[in-house]
This record gives structure tokens, C-alpha cells and sequence, in this order.
């Protein structure tokens, strides 16, 4: 039961009464009339139990983008509904109008349609709806909650989009050093074509040359069907915020980059969330769209509070890829925690792939380092400066082990690390 | 010694004291409700005390208070050679006790003057001799006619002597000071003013009625004081009855009543607020219902990335680690300026200070070096001389954390001149 705004204007309006015949039988008369009023809507009131709510969502949507959830409602009692019906999503869920007026004529359906614009990537979820059926002289009304569960997928934003035209074209440029279209399977020699202007002399191909009566250039393409696998730690170290971002979100951006360029570029691309156990995985060898499949499988991840059990690793690559492959792993160049955990099982690694340490870099740390005014700063830069130095410390160390490593502020990883791919696919080192 | 070594340091305090793995009941009852008795005991003491405290007399000259200023000790002097102490606590039980036939004193001591002179008129001529002490003007307009007051006896000065053959006062021969002071034909203790000589100790209807300026002579923290006993005693103790009458507020008699504030209002006022705040709870109501239950948001972790070197650096000021503080600043710097000057991981120091020298092209010769705090480049055209630099990079060492803020800023401009080129 709820009371509402007009039903207090007339108690309020007892007030007249009162001062006419200032008695307490005045004001039991008037008690009464508001209890008659307040009766007589609620048993006037269309019954919330009689209707029936069902709910239809997007599969997922993008981080940033609108999307609309959809509330079907089902009269099925004999009086008309008016009625306020809230749709109780989680505040990140970013509901615009949550709470609509709605008025149902007995045995009729309406939608209620809620614009939906999620503040953060993951699972977001509905519990229940609300329906507040108003009397008709709208002076009380009668509430009901039904649980209507509903969860919608919000997929990484995915703003690292924005280098992949520019990145793409680096690749193709590999190909002979011209954009050429990337057509069929081959080995490293992909095709002879008339030589223009431009090409390098050294790719000329005499014997082509000698057979036409023209110029011809073998063009040359990088090796494909490579093995990609991209492992990101979701522990503890991937709660830190950088930039009011968590580590997390940046390794996700930067994944998703590199596996698109690496698809794009012939290669294979297999995916791993990683702490103590694998939370997510994407295979190379299912067929459709492996974008979709990626943001699909990147959403629901959350930073866990465990420390990344290094250890079992190993394994969980030789069960992805068993021959060598390009192995990057998304994670903290903090010491300890990688000293410990990482650099004892990457010597492993690096016997047996390519090993790419990706990991992001606070540029607070170089603020902090910077600013040298007063004591407290200077000890703060003191501070700021031995952890650059131990985390240089670490990437020393991993270099030593034979494995590349990426250091970037949040903005520049995911370019820095599509860089380093195509640099080390230029190179054939993949 | 069936036990194998392990158990050993389990069974071990056994016999001693309670067994390790589980606590006593009784400690685990007070380890759940300790909290809470604790704070009953509080709050049973507090309660305890304030009974205790507000069952003492706290009045000034009482006769049941044994503080400095009450009258205890005078009073149970008295008693024990053989007066009637009575102590009533109305002025009808004081009409009363004076109604007796013995002859009686009455000590009436009311210095927040709760009695109308109508009531003190029923006091007057009861008593065979009357006590007045420190009394207002209206209780001496109403017992003691032709004494006045005169006001305080000042403090300065010895003790007062008696100057007057009355027999009490004679016999104490000199009191303290302290008290009012009062004027009247028969003046003891007296002293000099502008005016006529005043006095703290006044007769009058011929020695029946005294009135007594000086209070504190019956108070237990002065009664010791000069022949303040002997004037006590002399005063009081000249009958086998002694009423100790100090008027409370319960002796103030009732004026006519006043008129009832809210029998001045109309008579609507009283309904309506009463309407209007049942009103006001059915707005509570309104507004306080809920269209559903509260959904929950399940917030994610938040971990500033640089907090551990925040807290590095607390450790560091708190710690006064100026010297690795400075380590760590050099550190930094050399391993920045090799990278920048390509020297390669494996570059020394000196190597280091070398290709900076080389790269800044100092000459020989220029500025001399002084204090690195005093040295710092003051512009882009700023110098610096080998042996200015390998004092700046390596071989100074800040003592204060001032001269480790100076040097750490020298630091950081020899750097950017450094990487500017």
C-alpha cells in the first residue's frame, strides 16, 4: 500500500473543518472520510497480482553505446491498471527513465521501454520490476514487487579501434614494402607483379624479367599462420588504477588490438584470462567471429584479489598452443610480484616461444619524480624513483631471459604493443 | 612415552592451565559479553555515584556538612556537651520546636532569603534568644529593628578583636575576618570606617537577639581559626535547645496563580496542531515508501597504482631516510642520463659523469664549483665544470632533508639541461 500526494491535500484539508467546529468529533468525522476514501481506492484499485511482466534485453551492448531493455506487461485482471511501474536495474546500469506512468485496459498489453546507457563493462542485472496501482480516485495506491531477473552483457569499450587502421596499413606494408592486397595462402613468396616505379631494385626477379617482355618484382608477404596467445592476469595487480583505469581494462584494450591485427594478419589467435585458474579462453580454431568471441569472453572479468599463480602456466600454454608461439602476457612489472611468481617460470617459456611482457606504466610514478619543491616531495620522488628503478630492475631481468618486453602509460600500451608485434613479425622472429 | 614428539607441546600445559584448544567457558561467556558488562559496570558506578553524592548535605552552614564550609563540627561539639541540636526543615516544624517549653535558640541562617517578612514575623518573640546569621536587610527589618547592614568586613588587616564586654565575644576576645558587618548600638568585633564604626557581631532587645556577621566562624574550615570556637560555642550553646533552622525553597509561599498561558488561545489551536502533525506523519509516510526494494550496485576494487610508493615515501620521511633518499634520486638519475647519453647498462658512474661533461661541453675552468644548493644553473646558459658535476652526481651527500630538497632540485636541472641538448 503507498498513500500519495493528493491523499495528503486532503488531510490537509481537515484543517477547515477544524477550525469551523473545533471539536474532536470534527476531527473523527474527518478521520473517518479519509479512511472511507483511502478504502474505497484500494479495493478500486486494479490488482498488481494479476499482472504478468516479462522482459526482453539486447545479448550485449557496448560499453558507451545506448541500448533499450524491454518490458512487456499483461493485464489480466478486470479493471484498468494505472499504474507506476519501476524497473529496478543496478544505478551503473545507467536507466534514464526507470519509473513510467503506464495505464493498461483490462486484459491488454503494453511495453514500457527503458533507455539504457551501462557505466561499466561486465554483467549488469535487473532484479525485479514494481508496479504501484493507483485507485481511481488516485488517493491510494496498492505495490507490488515482482522478481523479474534480467542481466545485460556490456562489452569492452574497445578504444584502441581507433589504431587499427594505421596499424593494419603497417602491417600490409610489410608485404613488399607496398600496400598490396592480401589474397590466397602462400609461403613467404606470395606472387610476381610488373615492377613501378618505386619498388626496390633488389626484389626484381631476372628470370620473371627474362621470360615477359617487362620489369617483374617478386613481392614478398610476412609469415602467416602463426600462433598468437595472448594471456591476461586478472589478479590482484590488475585491480591497481592507472590513469582511473584498472590495469585490467587497459591489458583487455590492448588484447583486443593486438588480436585483431594479428588476425588480420594471417595469424592465429588464442586468448587466456589467467589468475589461479584460467577465467576465460577463446580458441583459435572455432570458426566464427573471433572479435565477437573476445569481447564476449572479456566482459564478465573482474580483477580477482588472489595473487596469479605463475606456476601453471606452462601448462595452460602447452594446452592452448603446443608449437612455438608468439606468448604475450598482459600483466604488473611490479617487483616482488613478478620476481617471485613470473621471471622463475618465463626462462621456461622462453626456451619454447617468443615471450612479450606487456605491462602498464603509472605516468603519476613520473609526476611524482618530477615534483622535488619541498621534503615530502622529495622523499615522494625518492619513492616514485625506486620503484622506476626496480620495475627497470625487472624488465632487465626479463630481457636477460631472452623476452620482450613493452612498457607503456595506459594510452600508448595497446599502440605499443601492436608496434612490437608488427616489429617482430617485420623481423620473423614469430 | 607412547606420544609422538609432535603432540608434545599440546599436552604439555595441560596440567597447568586451561587446555590450548579450547577456551574456558567462562572466557568465552566473557569474550562475547565483555563489551556489554563492562559498560553496565560504567553505568551502574555512574548511577551509584550520583545517588551517593546527591544524599550529602551541600549546604553552606549546615549542620549535617562536614565539608569546609558546612557547620558539622560545631554542631556535634555542641551535642556532645549536651545541647538539643534540632534540625527542621519547614518553617511549621520550626514554629513547632519553638513552641516547646524549654527555652530554646533559634539559628536562622537564610542567605537566599526565602522567607517573606511575613513569615519571619511568626519567628519573632517565640525563642528565648534568637540567632541571626548574616542576615538581609528585610530579615533584620523583621527580627533585629535598629540594626543595618553595613557590608563586607574587609579582608585586610589581623584579627578583629572583641572591644565589648558582651560575655561570648569577651570570651573569644578576637576572630578572623570574613563576613558582613553591621551597625547597631551594641556592636561587637568592630572596626573602623568612613562612616560610624561598624561591627561583625550586633545585640540587640537586650541580648536576646544577636545578629552574627561573621558566618564563618561556625564553618568547619575556620572555626579553628583565632577564638572563632569560643564565639560559636558562647553563641549557641547558651541554652539546652539549639533549632538550626535554615530556611529551602520549599518554605517559599505561593502567590496567587498566575493565568494559564494556553487558556489564552482560541480554541481551534489545540485540534489543529494535533491534526497538522498527524498530517505531517502521513507525509512521512507518502514520501517514504519505496516504489521497490533498493537494487545493488557491486562495487569494484579500487587501488590507487602509486599508494605503495605514497607509503614508500611516508616510510622514508618518517624514518628520516635522507641518505637513501638521496641513493635512490641518484640512482635514478645516473641510470636516466646513461640511457640518454646511449653508455649502454653496463656504463660506471664516472663513465657517466664523463659523457655528461662531454655532452653538457663544459669547458674547463668556467664557473667554480661551490655548494650544489648554492651552484643550481639559474638559466639555460648555466654551466657546469666536470668537477662541479662529479660533485653534484657523485660524491655529495645532504645531510637535512632542506639539503636534500636543494640538491635533488639541482639533480633534476642538471638533467633536463642535459637531455635539452
Amino acid at each position: 500500500m503507498a498513500l500519495t500526494g493528493r491523499f495528503i491535500l486532503l488531510a490537509l484539508a481537515g484543517i477547515i473543518p477544524l477550525l469551523l467546529f473545533p471539536s474532536g468529533t470534527t476531527a473523527l468525522w474527518w478521520l473517518l472520510l479519509l479512511a472511507a476514501v483511502v478504502a474505497a481506492d484500494l479495493l478500486l484499485a486494479a490488482s498488481p497480482r494479476k499482472m504478468l511482466a516479462h522482459r526482453t534485453l539486447p545479448g550485449s551492448v557496448r560499453l558507451g553505446e545506448d541500448c533499450t531493455g524491454r518490458l512487456e506487461l499483461i493485464n489480466s485482471g478486470t479493471r484498468t491498471l494505472r499504474a507506476r511501474i519501476r524497473d529496478g536495474w543496478q544505478p551503473s546500469a545507467g536507466a534514464a527513465d526507470p519509473v513510467q506512468q503506464l495505464l493498461i485496459p483490462a486484459g491488454e498489453r503494453r511495453f514500457m521501454y527503458v533507455r539504457l546507457r551501462p557505466q561499466r563493462r561486465g554483467d549488469l542485472r535487473a532484479h525485479h520490476a514494481t508496479i504501484r496501482s493507483f485507485g481511481p480516485l488516485g488517493m491510494a495506491a496498492r505495490q507490488r514487487t515482482l522478481p523479474l531477473p534480467g542481466a545485460l552483457r556490456v562489452l569492452p569499450e574497445f578504444r584502441a579501434k581507433r589504431h587499427l587502421p594505421s596499424k593494419l596499413r603497417k602491417l600490409r606494408e610489410l608485404d613488399g614494402k607496398a600496400a598490396v592486397q592480401i589474397r590466397g595462402a602462400g609461403t613467404e613468396f606470395d606472387s610476381l607483379r610488373d615492377y613501378v616505379r618505386g619498388d626496390d631494385v633488389r626484389s626484381i626477379d631476372w628470370r620473371a624479367t627474362a621470360r615477359r617482355q617487362a620489369v617483374v618484382v617478386r613481392t614478398w608477404r610476412p609469415e602467416r599462420d602463426r600462433r598468437v596467445v595472448i594471456v591476461l592476469d586478472t589478479s590482484r595487480t590488475s585491480a591497481a588504477r592507472i590513469d582511473d583505469e584498472p590495469r585490467l581494462d587497459t591489458g583487455i584494450e590492448a588484447a583486443l588490438l593486438l588480436a585483431v591485427l594479428a588476425e588480420r594478419g594471417g595469424d592465429r589467435v588464442d586468448f587466456l584470462a589467467f589468475d589461479r585458474r584460467v577465467r576465460a579462453r577463446v580458441k583459435s580454431s572455432d570458426k566464427s567471429n573471433m572479435l565477437n568471441q573476445l569481447v564476449t569472453a572479456m566482459a564478465p572479468l573482474e580483477p580477482e584479489l588472489i595473487e596469479t599463480d605463475w606456476s601453471q602456466l606452462p601448462a595452460q600454454v602447452q594446452a592452448v598452443a603446443s608449437h612455438r608461439s608468439l606468448l604475450v602476457l598482459l600483466t604488473a612489472l611490479d617487483s616482488g610480484a613478478a620476481e617471485e611468481g613470473l621471471l622463475p617460470v618465463l626462462a621456461q617459456l622462453a626456451s619454447r616461444h617468443m615471450v612479450l611482457v606487456a605491462s602498464v606504466r603509472d605516468p603519476h610514478l613520473d609526476e611524482l619524480r618530477q615534483a622535488r619543491a619541498t621534503a615530502s616531495e622529495t622523499f615522494r620522488a625518492a619513492a616514485a624513483e625506486r620503484a622506476l628503478l626496480e620495475r627497470a630492475a625487472v624488465s632487465a631481468a626479463i630481457r636477460q631471459l631472452g623476452a620482450e618486453v613493452v612498457d607503456a602509460t595506459p594510452h600508448e600500451l595497446p599502440p605499443a604493443l601492436a608496434d612490437k608485434y608488427i616489429q617482430l613479425k617485420a623481423a620473423g622472429r614469430l | 612415552m607412547t606420544a609422538p614428539a609432535g603432540v608434545l607441546p599440546d599436552t604439555a600445559p595441560a596440567d597447568g592451565t586451561a587446555p590450548s584448544g579450547t577456551r574456558s567457558p567462562l572466557r568465552q561467556v566473557l569474550r562475547r559479553w565483555g563489551f556489554w558488562f563492562l559498560l553496565f559496570l560504567l553505568l551502574a558506578g555512574m548511577v551509584v555515584l550520583q545517588l551517593v553524592r546527591s544524599a550529602g548535605d551541600t549546604r553552606g552552614l549546615s549542620p549535617g556538612n562536614a565539608a569546609p564550609d558546612g557547620a558539622k563540627a560545631v554542631a556535634e561539639v555542641l551535642r556532645a556537651q549536651g545541647v538539643q541540636v534540632l534540625v527542621p526543615q519547614s518553617l511549621e516544624e520550626a514554629g513547632g520546636l519553638l513552641a516547646g517549653r524549654e527555652p530554646a535558640t533559634l539559628l536562622l541562617h537564610d542567605a537566599d532569603g526565602y522567607l517573606q517578612p511575613a513569615q519571619l514575623e511568626l519567628l519573632e518573640d517565640k525563642a528565648a534568644r534568637l540567632v541571626l546569621v548574616e542576615p538581609s536587610l528585610p530579615q533584620l527589618r523583621a527580627l533585629a529593628p535598629g540594626v543595618l547592614p553595613a557590608g563586607l568586613v574587609p579582608g585586610d588587616g589581623g584579627p578583629l578583636p572583641a572591644d565589648c564586654s558582651v560575655p561570648g565575644p569577651a570570651a573569644a576576645s578576637a576572630i578572623s575576618r570574613g563576613g558582613l558587618a553591621y551597625r547597631a548600638d551594641s556592636l561587637c568585633f568592630t572596626f573602623d570606617t568612613p562612616a560610624d564604626p561598624a561591627g561583625a557581631y550586633a545585640t540587640t532587645g537586650g541580648g536576646s537577639t544577636v545578629v552574627l556577621g561573621a558566618g564563618h566562624v561556625l564553618s568547619n574550615g575556620r572555626i579553628t581559626e583565632q577564638g572563632n570556637a569560643a564565639l560559636a560555642l558562647h553563641t549557641l550553646g547558651s541554652t539546652a535547645r539549639l533549632i538550626w533552622y535554615q530556611p529551602s525553597a520549599d518554605d517559599v509561599q505561593l502567590t496567587e496563580q498566575p493565568r494559564e498561558p494556553l487558556s489564552l488561545l482560541p480554541a481551534w489551536v489545540h485540534p489543529v496542531s494535533l491534526w497538522l502533525l498527524g498530517t505531517g506523519v502521513l507525509a512521512m509516510l507518502w514520501r517514504g515508501r519505496r516504489l521497490g526494494p533498493l537494487v545493488t550496485e557491486p562495487l569494484p576494487v579500487v587501488v590507487p597504482a602509486a599508494e605503495t610508493a605514497q607509503g614508500r615515501a611516508r616510510l622514508y620521511q618518517q624514518s628520516k631516510a635522507v641518505a637513501r633518499a638521496a641513493a635512490n634520486l641518484r640512482a635514478g638519475t645516473l641510470a636516466r642520463l646513461a640511457a640518454h647519453l646511449r653508455l649502454g647498462p653496463g656504463a660506471d658512474a664516472a663513465a657517466v659523469v664523463h659523457a655528461t661533461a662531454a655532452a653538457l661541453g663544459t669547458a674547463a675552468g668556467s664557473l667554480p664549483s661551490g655548494q650544489p644548493g648554492a651552484a643550481g644553473p639559474s638559466g639555460p646558459s648555466a654551466r657546469y665544470s666536470p668537477p662541479q658535476l662529479e660533485h653534484l652526481l657523485l660524491t655529495y651527500t645532504p645531510g637535512t632533508e632542506a639539503q636534500l630538497a636543494a640538491w635533488a632540485r639541482d639533480l633534476l636541472a642538471l638533467e633536463k639541461e642535459v637531455i635539452r641538448r
